[in-house]
């Protein structure tokens, strides 16, 4: 298990590296001088390339990234040319808003997708199932953002019981969560009802029934505690798509998360705080998935076994 | 058939959805009411939504407006704009003299206090001009000077490298705030530059979200606000924005949509407060794009008859602008009414086919900012209507300027021009070959530039009025650099109640005295 | 009497046997009632986005303004209303349809070709090949899709061209990885170490063995995956990095009718409902394709 830890965190090395090269090397390609936009109209060229030298963004593209990356070794993500604060600090203070809408989202698909799964399977091929996997694809299928505009119109305009944007108070995060939630509830209902269905199928359940015990009790007790264990494996990956899929509704609902932020980085061609957003917004998922991998293997003693190997 | 049912059933849900809030009434919202008491009561706390991020509080870093908005509130200039009057006044400073175009004597106020509790003084003055000068953004500002002559405590004379008969307008930079020397000498850098001497005090910035200001209970150099607290809460959406204000989580809002400015004017619990911008949006030529028939004189003349400018300022503003017939911005000193070229189709019609176009096709490059997209948009479907077609290319911001200052194909293009109160801004900076990084009409024109500095230096009011007169007719009717379209109107939202919020035709919009009666 | 023996040319052997294959696939598609409806929607938005083309005069019909008669509300001559600048809502939307349909189909195009090749290799070879492309695929997949995009879109400027490539790419690492997947168990079968004995070379093997035996959840990854990226496109149209305007582009339309949502919810709701329709269909018609290719996956 040990020997497994290092493998992983050991191969994350190459995969930042990787993000890092590419997203430099994109912001490179991108036309646009931050610099120049930065002075003021009076500014002569002189006065340009001495504002550019004091930023660090002089001399070559290699260069600047092994300038980058020195740095970063040393723990610096340097300064937001647009911010004017170090890239970390400015970081820090958004991503709590994307931790809390991230799993916020997850709460809102769990309460969502795992009673329409568990409904879905024990009622295999009647209505209800037709009615949770067609609910599940809309959910997939719908553009998050439309979704978003959909529920301010009907509850923060027409109705007026939610805030329709910004972070302020629990009222402020379920429009946003529900939107976020929604396109993941579709995925984990499917998950849910598929690996409910193996699991009922299963002799141990089999045993169960013919023991007598009643139906609610095989469902709640003992299926669902197993089919619920690829649920969590992808709570991983369901975290990143959090991260990543909360860009456009961060926009929608005025929500101040690292997705924004990175998008107006890279509007505002900031490269460092860009290239450092989306290598800690890797970091984060990795680390994410890697946990939840590790706390999954403690969990199942057969996955442990393999690993162990 | 289950499976249709659902589907169908589920179509119908999305159906409902959509109907009822595309027509469901809404509810009136409650005002949160004081209990009723004798005398006016203010609000205590005041929120302003604005739509950009807010980044320092340092106003040597930054010429980001929302910067200087906040800036504004906290850090006073030695001159400035007075919004209510439109001409650049003192601030900080109370009497000037031009001893000589470039010898210039200023005399500061008197006990001045800032949030430090010491009070203003010449070497504050100097202080602030030497941090300037080494930081990049704020250099060329005090470029122009030679030499700081501290003559007393409150007295300073300033000697430039060349004569400039406007130079109290230079002091107007928000960038040169002054700041105070002794809290650079007693605080860390981060903390001093907090110090101003306006009527709030820095309190509070979480990135992204907010930045809070208190009032400044000793301030002199105003009077003591009627508000506690003022806060400026970042809202992206314009649409956001306007909820928020409906829905009493703020009391001001920048830059509404214009679709919901009716809704502002109607409603009875909010009002619509609104400047004419200095922002000069237009249509601007490559001159030098030899290889383009936009060289042609005649071409952009029949350009400029061709537009409808009264259509595309529905189609970008929802109408709200005014239509320009100058280039010149209106509130400007030495602004002349002149009547440049009218909108007449069959005169461009005649002039497109004596150039022989039909079929022409020109590329346009524009920024992504909305108004701008808008504008591209409609200029394309008015050219379609000549035969011309135009392509459009929309960059991001920084790349736009990029491309503008470096491309030497560039054809069409479509910005803006926000220059200051004083004439020769209007002109120097993008029309004089040698005034600065916005000369994207790249027209090399010795005459024109001759008479740009000619107007700039003459100290007779009468002959430089006549002077800039003669500058806006050759360019708007004859050299015809720029189509000018409009001036947008600018906008806040407010609760009624509000009082004290000015525009700034130029966007650094003042909340020093802002308020909010409760009745 | 002695029967006669038909013989079978192989040519006739193999025709027989794809379409017996196809056949059965498509006998056990039209059980699935959904997935039949995902096809009649999406073979009816092919034929529109083709009729909407020719009957429809770009210049005129689409882009050009009628200002003066905007943000009319629904009715018999604009059955979706017209937006701010007075062009009809109906039509745009007709004729939008292309855009959302190329850029999900090439978009899948690019990343199924790309990514396929790299799974095949990387199955095939194993190895320090396959690690190299799995890292390779790592990176890609560390970079949240929509931040790939926009940074893509930002490098190559905006047109129709660098949304379908930007989108194309953002997907190769889930082709490479569906493709290696699919070849792992068919590497080590018995006809392909005889292909390797009949001395046809890697490329051969390959693409004329490999290939079409894991061929199944590689066209099931291509149906979601034209979901995928149409939806991937609207989101960075949406954002305002998509198909440049006037073109009636879905996503770009929704982003700029968001700023008239209070009082003319329908220039958002209808392109809405067009993506969330056609990406439904392509889901729909997928999921019957997997159903169908593969009998045992369904429960």
């Amino acid at each position: 298990m040990g020997r497994y830890i290092v493998r992983r965190i050991l191969l994350m090395i190459p995969v930042f590296l990787g993000v890092s090269l590419v997203v430099f090397f994109l912001m490179d390609l991108a036309p646009g001088d931050i610099v120049a936009f930065m002075a003021p109209q009076e500014a002569t060229e002189e006065e340009i390339e001495q504002l550019r030298k004091e930023l660090g963004l002089d001399g070559p593209l290699i260069q600047r990234y092994f300038r980058y990356m020195g740095n970063l070794l040393r723990g610096d993500f340097g300064m937001s040319l647009s911010m004017k604060q170090p890239v970390i600090d400015v970081f820090k203070a958004r991503f709590p808003a994307t931790a809390k809408l991230a799993f916020g989202s997850i709460i809102v698909a769990m309460l969502i997708s795992v009673p329409l799964g568990i409904a879905a399977a024990t009622h295999h091929r009647s209505w209800l199932d037709g009615f949770s996997m067609v609910t599940a694809m809309l959910g997939v299928s719908m553009p998050s953002f439309w979704l978003g505009l959909l529920l301010i119109i009907l509850f923060a305009l027409r109705l007026g019981w939610l805030p329709s944007g910004g972070i302020h108070g629990f009222s402020s995060v379920i429009l946003p969560a529900i939107t976020l939630g929604a396109g993941q509830a579709g995925h984990l209902t499917r998950i849910t009802r598929s690996s409910m269905l193996e699991v009922i199928r299963q002799d141990y359940v089999r045993t169960a029934r013919a023991k007598g015990v009643s139906e609610r009790v095989v469902i709640y007790k003992h299926a669902l505690k197993n089919a619920l264990i690829p649920i969590i494996t992808i709570f991983g990956s369901t975290l990143g798509n959090a991260f990543g899929g909360a860009v456009a509704i961060e926009t929608v609902f005025a929500w101040p998360g690292v997705g924004r932020l990175t998008v107006f980085a890279i509007n505002h061609r900031d490269i460092p705080l860009a290239t450092g957003c989306i290598m800690l917004f890797t970091m984060i998922m990795t680390v994410t998935m890697l946990l939840v991998d590790i706390a999954y293997a403690y969990a199942d003693p057969r996955i442990k076994a393999r690993y162990s190997q | 058939m289950s499976l249709r049912k659902s589907i169908a059933l589920l179509l119908c849900m999305i159906m409902a959805v959509g109907v009822i809030s595309g027509c469901t009434p809404k509810e009136p919202q409650q005002e949160p009411g004081g209990e009723p008491s004798g005398g006016p009561r203010y609000k205590e706390e005041i929120i302003i939504a604005v739509a950009d991020e807010f980044t320092t509080i340092d106003p040597m870093m930054t010429t980001a407006e929302t910067d200087q908005i906040v800036q504004d509130c906290t850090h006073d200039l030695l001159t400035d704009t007075n919004l209510e009057r439109m001409r650049n006044e003192g601030e900080l400073v109370d009497t000037w003299e031009m001893i000589a175009p470039d010898h210039w004597r200023f005399k500061l106020k008197e006990g001045v206090k800032f949030h430090d509790g010491t009070i203003l003084d010449v070497d504050d003055v100097q202080f602030t001009f030497e941090r300037a000068a080494q930081k990049p953004i704020t250099a060329p500002y005090v470029g122009k000077i030679k030499e700081f002559i501290p003559i007393d405590e409150l007295t300073f004379e300033v000697k430039l490298h060349a004569g400039d008969v406007d130079f109290n307008y230079a002091f107007a930079a928000n960038s040169l705030a002054i700041l105070s020397k002794e809290a650079f000498e007693s605080m860390p850098e981060e903390e001093a530059v907090k110090i101003g001497t306006g009527p709030w005090m820095y309190e509070e910035f979480v990135p992204g979200d907010y930045v809070s200001l208190v009032r400044f209970e000793e301030c002199t150099l105003y009077p003591v606000p009627n508000t506690k607290r003022l806060v400026f809460r970042m809202i992206p959406e314009a649409s956001a924005r306007m909820i928020a204000l409906e829905n009493g989580e703020v009391d001001l809002i920048l830059s509404p949509n214009p679709s919901d400015w009716p809704r502002l004017e109607q409603d009875p619990n909010l009002q619509l407060i609104t400047v004419t911008g200095r922002g000069q949006h237009f249509i601007g030529f490559n001159l030098s794009n030899f290889d383009s028939i936009v060289s042609n004189p005649k071409f952009r003349k029949a350009v400029a008859y061709a537009i409808d400018k009264e259509e595309m300022i529905l189609a970008a503003w929802d109408g709200y602008a005014q239509a320009s017939t100058s280039i010149m911005c209106r509130d400007m000193e030495y602004y002349a009414d002149i009547e440049g070229i009218p909108y007449d189709p069959d005169k461009a019609q005649q002039m497109f086919d004596e150039l022989g176009v039909q079929g022409l096709k020109l590329h346009l490059v524009t920024s992504d900012a909305a108004h701008r997209v808008k504008m591209a948009e409609n200029f394309q479907a008015q050219m379609a209507r000549y035969g011309i077609e135009v392509s459009v290319e929309f960059l991001q911001q920084a790349a736009f300027m990029d491309r503008l200052a470096t491309d030497p194909t560039v054809e069409v293009f479509v910005t803006s021009w926000t220059p200051g109160m004083n004439a020769d801004y209007m002109f120097r900076n993008p029309i004089h070959s040698k005034g600065g990084r916005s000369f994207y009409t790249n027209h090399n024109d010795p005459e024109l530039d001759a008479k740009i500095d000619a107007a700039a230096s003459e100290t007779d009011p009468a002959k430089r009025a006549q002077m800039y007169e003669e500058l806006q007719i050759l360019l708007t009717t004859e050299i015809v650099n720029w189509v000018p379209i409009a001036q947008a109107t600018l906008a806040a939202g407010a609760a009624k109640g509000v009082r004290g919020a000015l525009l700034h035709p130029a966007l650094v919009h003042q909340f020093k005295m802002i308020e909010r009666i409760i009745e | 009497m002695a029967t006669e023996q038909r013989k079978y040319s192989l040519d006739e052997i193999r025709a027989y046997k794809k379409r017996s294959l196809a056949a059965e696939v498509w006998r056990n598609y039209k059980k699935s009632p959904s997935a039949m409806v995902g096809l009649f929607v999406v073979l009816l938005l092919i034929i529109v986005a083709i009729i909407a083309q020719f009957t429809f005069d770009y210049s005129k019909d689409i882009v050009q303004q009628n200002v003066r008669n905007r943000l009319q509300p629904p009715s018999a001559n604009h059955p979706f209303g017209t937006d701010q600048y007075g062009r009809d809502i109906f039509i745009r939307v007709l004729y939008g349809a292309k855009y959302s349909l190329s850029v999900g189909i090439v978009s899948v195009a690019i990343s199924c070709a790309v990514g396929s090749t790299l799974g095949l290799i990387a199955g095939y070879f194993g190895g320090a090949v396959e690690n190299l492309i799995l890292r390779f695929c790592e990176i890609f997949m560390g970079i949240p899709s929509v931040l790939l995009g926009i940074a893509i879109m930002a490098a190559f400027g905006q047109s129709l061209w660098v949304l379908m490539l930007a989108t194309g790419l953002v997907y190769v690492p889930m082709f490479a990885r569906t493709a290696r997947a699919a070849v792992l168990p068919v590497r080590d079968q018995e006809y392909i170490e005889a292909a390797h004995v009949c001395g046809l070379n890697d490329f051969q093997i390959i693409f004329g063995h490999v290939l079409p035996n894991s061929m199944a959840p590689i066209i099931v990854q291509v149906t979601m995956g034209v979901a995928n990226g149409i939806l991937t496109a609207s989101h960075l149209s949406f954002l305002g990095l998509g198909v440049p305007v006037p073109a009636p582009e879905w996503g770009a339309m929704l982003s700029s009718g968001r700023e008239f949502i209070r009082d003319y919810p329908y220039l958002t709701f209808f392109p809405g409902l067009a993506i969330m329709i056609t990406v439904l269909a392509f889901n729909l018609v997928g999921d019957g394709l997997r159903d169908a290719l593969d009998p045992r996956l369904k429960q």
